[in-house]
């Protein structure tokens, strides 16, 4: 009898918990969902400081390694072209020199960026003065969209400009090796 | 109660015996598995260096450059005139490393939004 009772007890509690459990979960994301940009600005700095921060670093990195590879190729490439006259050696270089300056670009943009987004993540009390959190927020997002920008410039001159003028200059090579072979 | 003699494995010296590591104390054992330990992992770094899938793996900090952008060697002609097939090779490992680019993040303005930094909170999936 009393192994029958404990047996009722442990269900009564297992039930009580799959029922009351999600109604405190519930209850305490509402309480989350009601908050106001003063008391979730904390939030937001360690978001700030915990995931974006190594994000963008990440891509920082990345992005340049790529960069400074990519023109390191291209430059012994055009200067093969340079050193032998040949065609779209000038063009090449001139969005090779591009190429170089827009990576000084979006370095330094990326460092702007990153100074205003750690300002942004450090603010203290910034429950406190939500209206400078905000404005160090929107210097955040004006950086940003600088670097995104800076990017989207690099990605023009690889593609379509540079990838362009290979392709040019492979059917001009292709042409001149085909009647130099015929004559 | 007669007493029984041993049985006879008992008496045959061990392998420990043998290798007179019944001896050993437990610094001496605790060097001799640290230094095992050293080894395979030697083994294994070697491995992962001679595979050529290696460039597919993250970099790693203070490595030089992105592994995933390893994609054509270093030129051997770096001064005769540039022929069609060099200048196709060339569009074909520069949209290779395009390609790898495409994985690296943009810095999308998107991503300092209200709802992606958590400063208002995310929308509910509708039921």
């Amino acid at each position: 009898m009393a192994d029958v009772k404990s047996r009722l007890l442990t269900l009564l509690i297992i039930i009580s918990a799959l029922v009351v459990v999600p109604q405190l979960v519930r209850a305490q994301s509402a309480v989350v969902d009601q908050q106001t940009p003063e008391q979730r600005c904390g939030l937001t700095q360690s978001y700030l400081k915990t995931v974006q921060r190594p994000r963008d670093l990440r891509a920082r990195v990345d992005r340049l390694q790529a960069y400074r590879y990519i023109y390191q190729r291209l430059e012994v490439f055009v200067v093969r072209l340079e050193k032998n006259d040949q065609p779209n050696a000038q063009k090449l270089r001139t969005n090779l020199d591009d190429l170089d300056r827009a990576t000084d670009t979006f370095r330094n943009d990326y460092e702007q960026y990153d100074l205003a987004r750690e300002q942004l993540a450090t603010m203290k009390d910034c429950h406190k003065s939500i209206e400078e959190f905000q404005r160090k927020l929107q210097v955040a997002r004006t950086q940003r969209q600088k670097v995104y920008e800076d990017v989207a410039r690099i990605q023009n001159i690889l593609s379509p400009e540079i990838t362009t003028q290979l392709d040019e200059l492979n059917t001009t090579l292709m042409t001149t090796e085909k009647t130099r072979a015929n004559s | 109660m007669s007493s029984e003699p041993l049985p006879e494995s008992n008496t045959k010296p061990s392998i420990f015996t043998k290798l007179k590591l019944n001896r050993l104390s437990l610094p001496g054992a605790l060097v001799c598995v640290i230094i095992m330990a050293g080894c395979i992992v030697a083994v294994g770094y070697f491995l992962y260096l001679q595979n050529p899938n290696k460039k597919y793996d993250l970099a790693r900090p203070g490595q030089k450059d992105n592994l995933s952008l390893h994609v054509e060697d270093d030129e051997a002609d770096t001064t005769g005139p540039v022929t069609a097939a060099a200048t196709k090779q060339k569009i074909e490992y520069l949209n290779k490393e395009l390609s790898a680019l495409n994985s690296i993040s943009r810095f999308e303005p998107e991503d300092l939004n209200d709802q992606n930094i958590q400063l208002v909170p995310a929308d509910q999936p509708s039921l």
